[in-house]
């Protein structure tokens, strides 16, 4: 650890020897939006654990735009506890993190300080919300620290189209490998035990794609492969910055696709012998929220595809079954309107997928890498479907796609060697 | 006269049969060491077979990535009986120059000495062969992949060029690592590389100038292309 903290930090932690509750915030050039969200967590510390011992943890990737600043300020703010009985003091630590670059490093950072204060509950909110409020605090912290949950996971009300690889890959493959349905495996907040802070960092994988986007869905599957308590706390609407949404889209499939496929490995032992899956308990009230309006270029989306199937043939051949790459041709030379790509086929490709990176077919970043005009034919085809559905309409769909997977998990099994 | 005429005659038989009888060890070494060389190869060729088959070399090479790049390069036998087969080559080919050399000719003894001295040069061009042809595939797989994902109406053409681009370059080291025209190689690449400059020009020009114009709308209209980007987020 000594080598792993910087030293200010390492002195920091001597001071405060220990605490109850941490709250990790990873953030890189957020200073336009990490100050809100410091005090909001700051405030539900306050309003919601007034007697335990908090910490705050800006696990910073080198900002260049002031953000440590940023939250310096803000936990200096006067106004800042809105309570009115006397609290402890919640202490702040503001330190940049080691290794590659990326999220996962940033968390890395955030459960050494846990492990190194004997923390009961942790949790890590997104330094570029805009739609955070004080209860996320308790939501996030409560199963935890009061109800014996190991591991929290998100649950947010979304635009229908918003969070489409969550949908159409993320969410069903983890409910069908390893029996939990978990509807936002990666949806960036999360709760977590000390405990299993500290099982996270016994694992090697800190030099991978864990240590990028990676981080969120590993978090989630060593939770559920490992057998922890799981729940789920409603957050209502999650907004955020969007930074150049789509233009690091396979960039996001290689490190999300690659982690979840990684782990296929490690835990094939589980999820071979998982059978069905089981719902996953909710902490909060779900009620109806007013989402952000997402618009979406279809006709692009199904240019990729067709532009996929003109020229990655010979790749899609070395990696997809010859009956899946048979239904894909007949899918495609449609207009744009009447583009479908029905769902079995979609699993077959994602099932091809998985067993080609097992089966090490391919370099392994341009076998995800290309995936990305299947998923953007598959998403661009789920648009069309359900154009005029509702948000419950919208759920079935996902939950129908969700229990295609499960009935077609023989095949995987089957082709596993 | 017809002495002397028998005479010529049997001095040339007796000359050709103390010959013969002098050269006919030599061509029986030669001949028994190929044929040890047949065995000894075929020996080692199982022996490096059994040995690689016991110890997972085939799976290894398909973790490896080897088996699929040597597919695509039109070898379709498992890495292990490749192994085996090269061996026997190799074996072979050394007993078959002991044989040649065992013939005390000049000439053999030059051809061998020769190709002796070659054998490094020549293992060391196959490898760079077989390297580059591998980058090729590599990069032009990786390259494609990117194109396609962007987009790019060229995908195909972009590829294609890497790949040739890559082999021209790796031909031109293979036959200077072999010392093979040296100056006509460098001459020959120069030609080819040339070429292929002026074909992307041209083809930036006239044939891709949709390609052209897309990649330089993309380089320099980046707010334009904004305004048409998703506004989904994926994750």
């Amino acid at each position: 650890m000594e080598q792993f903290l910087y030293e200010p930090v390492l002195e920091r932690l001597h001071e405060i020897r220990k605490a109850d509750i941490l709250i990790g915030i990873p953030s890189y050039n957020n200073a336009g939006t990490i100050g809100d969200v410091v005090k909001t967590v700051a405030s539900g510390l306050a309003m919601y654990f007034p007697r335990a011992r908090s910490v705050i943890v800006n696990s910073d990737g080198g900002s260049q735009d002031g953000t440590s600043q940023v939250v310096e300020a803000a936990l200096e703010d006067p106004s800042l506890l809105l309570v009115q009985h006397p609290v402890p003091p919640i202490h702040k630590i503001i330190t940049p993190y080691h290794g590659i670059p990326g999220k996962g490093s940033a968390f890395r950072t955030i459960f050494k300080i846990a492990e190194a204060l004997e923390v009961q509950a942790c949790a890590v909110v997104d330094s570029d919300l805009r739609s955070i409020s004080p209860e996320w605090v308790d939501r996030l912290i409560r199963p935890i620290y009061e109800g014996g949950f190991d591991y929290v996971a998100p649950l947010y009300r979304r635009h229908k189209y918003d969070g489409t690889i969550t949908n159409s890959i993320v969410y069903p493959l983890t409910r069908t490998l390893y029996g939990q349905q978990i509807r936002q495996p990666i949806g960036g907040d999360f709760g977590f035990s000390g405990k299993l802070a500290a099982l996270y960092l016994t694992k090697q994988v800190w030099e991978t794609d864990v240590a990028r986007f990676g981080i969120d869905i590993w978090m989630t599957v060593t939770a559920a492969a490992e057998r922890y308590r799981i729940c789920q706390a409603f957050l209502g609407a999650k907004i955020h910055e969007h930074k150049d949404p789509g233009q690091h889209l396979a960039g996001m499939l290689v490190q999300v696709v690659g982690s979840l496929f990684s782990l296929m490995e490690e835990y094939q032992s589980v999820w071979h012998t998982t059978q069905g899956s089981n719902p996953v308990p909710i902490f909060g009230p779900l009620h109806e929220v007013e989402v952000e309006h997402v618009s979406v270029n279809v006709e692009r989306m199904v240019n990729a595809f067709e532009q996929g199937i003109r020229d990655l043939l010979p790749i899609w051949e070395i990696i997809l079954a010859p009956e899946t790459l048979t239904e894909l041709l007949v899918i495609a030379p449609l207009e744009t309107e009447e583009f479908r790509f029905p769902m079995d086929v979609w699993v077959a490709v994602v099932y091809d997928f998985a067993l080609a990176y097992h089966h090490r077919v391919l370099h392994l970043e341009h076998l995800l890498k290309a995936l990305t005009p299947l998923y953007l034919g598959r998403t661009a085809s789920f648009v069309l479907e359900t154009q005029e559905s509702g948000h419950q309409q919208v759920e079935g769909v996902i939950e129908t796609m969700a229990e295609r997977f499960e009935a077609m998990k023989p095949y995987l099994v089957a082709r596993w060697r | 006269m017809n002495e002397l005429w028998q005479e010529a005659i049997l001095d040339a038989v007796q000359n050709t049969g103390k010959r013969l009888t002098l050269f006919l060890p030599n061509i029986l070494a030669m001949m028994t060491l190929v044929v040890i060389g047949l065995v000894a190869g075929w020996i080692v060729k199982s022996l490096l077979h059994r040995i690689l088959v016991a110890v997972k070399f085939d799976p290894l090479c398909e973790r490896w990535g080897l088996s699929q790049s040597l597919t695509k390069a039109g070898v379709r036998r498992p890495c292990s009986s490749l192994v085996g087969r090269l061996s026997f080559w190799a074996v072979f080919l050394v007993f078959t120059f002991m044989g040649i050399d065992a013939l005390n000719l000049p000439a053999a003894t030059r051809l061998t000495a020769g190709a002796l001295d070659f054998l490094p040069q020549l293992l060391t061009a196959l490898l760079l062969l077989w390297a580059g042809w591998l980058l090729a595939i590599f990069l032009a797989q990786g390259a494609l992949i990117a194109a396609v994902n962007a987009q790019l109406r060229g995908a195909h053409f972009i590829a294609t060029l890497i790949r040739w681009g890559v082999l021209i370059f790796t031909a031109a080291t293979v036959l200077t690592q072999l010392g093979i025209a040296k100056e006509m190689v460098v001459a020959a690449f120069s030609i080819a590389f040339g070429g292929v400059v002026l074909a992307l020009a041209l083809a930036f020009g006239l044939g891709g100038r949709d390609l052209a114009r897309e990649l330089l709308e993309r380089r320099l209209r980046n707010e334009k292309d904004q305004e048409e980007k998703d506004e989904i987020s994926h994750l």
